[in-house]
């Protein structure tokens, strides 16, 4: 048995037990014995990895998705009965923020009546989920950040634009957003495909050491209404 | 009120059939996709497909093993499809903080020396491509055979044997790249012959 033979069978047998045409190779070459015992160790740390945790309420939220993707299907298909010419161009992307149907934490930001709450000064990251009735190619997207915040990777950029595709059913954009302290406004989510244009926005605030009161008052009062 | 009342025994019925199983394939889809969002992303996904099919899943016999196989397809055929975009793939939610409440083992040099060598399998196996991923996640993570494999997922006992060998390969060859361990002067991995 040479080397290469060897890692052939290193690659397909369990390495509990060796064959003896194995163990008689292992013990003449050093390399070999080397490959021998990195297999064995990478196989025992893929073995060794624990049990995953369930998150707490996952059950409600996928069985939640699915009441809502099925209603939401229904509702889409009596419209398009009526639209039947339309339905031809119409791709069906729907846009909103991903795991939004319940309150709480999601990716390290909150969402607190509509508005997503990110820290300030840190990485986080708003799931977008664009949701595809078919394969889209050829899909140009466009996303703006509000002042004072920033994509991770395009500082000072207030837009991001790339063409891409989307597959049939859910794509998440994972968009890490950095924003300052005091940061708020519109995170616009825009797609082009097909001679239509789609646009979700979501308002983001970032909360930094003040107070969420504090922040809502900038806000308005940044937005004119205080 | 009848299509309410419908919805609601349709909404039952299919929540008694899968509700015992997802705990199940959260965590295999988190050993295929390496994090939380994308395993719940996943989950949900085969959910909203499988929701609207409840009838035909009312007939299948075997439940578990017949959602583990859609849960590969979906994640072989279509998961690749999902991360064409600047972002996508930029911020995977790392193994690292399922050990953050795990004893380490033996001396802190141990414990340092067997969390170096799970980071790099780790990032060897999520270098790998879905297909071959997903196998080693099935064979060598979850310790399930070959035949049982080949039956679950409906392939060739051949197939799946070429592919194990493909997939320990590149797993092996992209960690002798990256693990010091391979390093021609580094012994401690080495074993002795008396081991063999």
């Amino acid at each position: 048995m040479n080397c290469e033979q060897l890692h052939r069978r290193l690659d397909m047998e369990p390495l509990d037990t060796l064959a003896p045409e194995l163990r008689e190779h292992l013990s003449q070459c050093a390399r070999c014995r080397r490959a021998w015992a990195l297999q064995r160790e990478m196989l025992a740390a893929l073995r060794a990895l624990p049990e995953p945790p369930v998150p707490p309420g996952f059950a409600e939220r996928v069985l939640g998705s699915a009441w809502a993707a099925t209603e939401r299907r229904h509702r889409n298909v009596t419209r398009d009965w009526g639209l039947a010419l339309a339905a031809a161009v119409l791709l069906g992307i729907g846009i909103g923020l991903a795991l939004s149907w319940g309150a709480g934490t999601h990716g390290g930001y909150q969402l607190q009546n509509g508005t997503v709450m990110v820290p300030a000064g840190r990485m986080t990251v708003v799931r977008i989920a664009l949701d595809a009735a078919q394969p889209v190619h050829n899909v140009a997207f466009v996303i703006t950040v509000p002042s004072g915040m920033h994509l991770q990777g395009h500082p000072g950029e207030e837009r991001v634009a790339w063409n891409g595709e989307l597959a049939q059913g859910r794509n998440v954009l994972n968009l890490q957003l950095i924003a300052q302290p005091g940061a708020a406004g519109t995170l616009e989510t825009a797609l082009h495909y097909a001679g239509r244009d789609n646009l979700f926005k979501v308002r983001v605030m970032a909360a930094g050491n003040e107070s969420l009161r504090g922040l809502v008052h900038r806000l308005w009062a940044r937005i004119g209404l205080g | 009120m009848l299509p309410v009342m419908e919805n609601d025994n349709r909404r039952v019925e299919f929540e008694a059939l899968v509700r015992p199983h997802l705990d199940g394939l959260y965590r295999l889809a988190y050993r295929f996709t390496g994090g939380r969002e994308d395993a719940e992303d996943l989950v949900q996904e085969l959910m909203v497909r499988l929701y609207r099919r409840h009838r035909d899943l009312a007939q299948v016999d075997a439940l578990q093993p017949w959602l583990l196989r859609a849960l590969h397809n979906l994640f072989v055929d279509q998961w690749r499809h999902r991360r064409r975009t600047p972002f996508g793939h930029l911020y995977p939610e790392p193994w690292e903080a399922l050990f953050e409440n795990e004893a380490a083992p033996g001396t802190p040099e141990q414990a340092a020396q067997a969390a170096g060598l799970r980071r790099q399998v780790l990032g060897a196996l999520y270098s790998l491509g879905q297909e071959h991923r997903a196998l080693l996640v099935l064979h060598d993570i979850e310790g399930r055979g070959l035949p049982e494999l080949a039956e679950t997922l409906n392939l060739p006992l051949g197939t799946l044997k070429s592919r194990l060998f493909r997939a320990r390969r590149k797993l092996r060859t992209v960690l002798g790249d990256r693990n010091p361990l391979t390093g021609p002067d580094v012994v401690t991995s080495e074993v002795s012959q008396n081991e063999l």
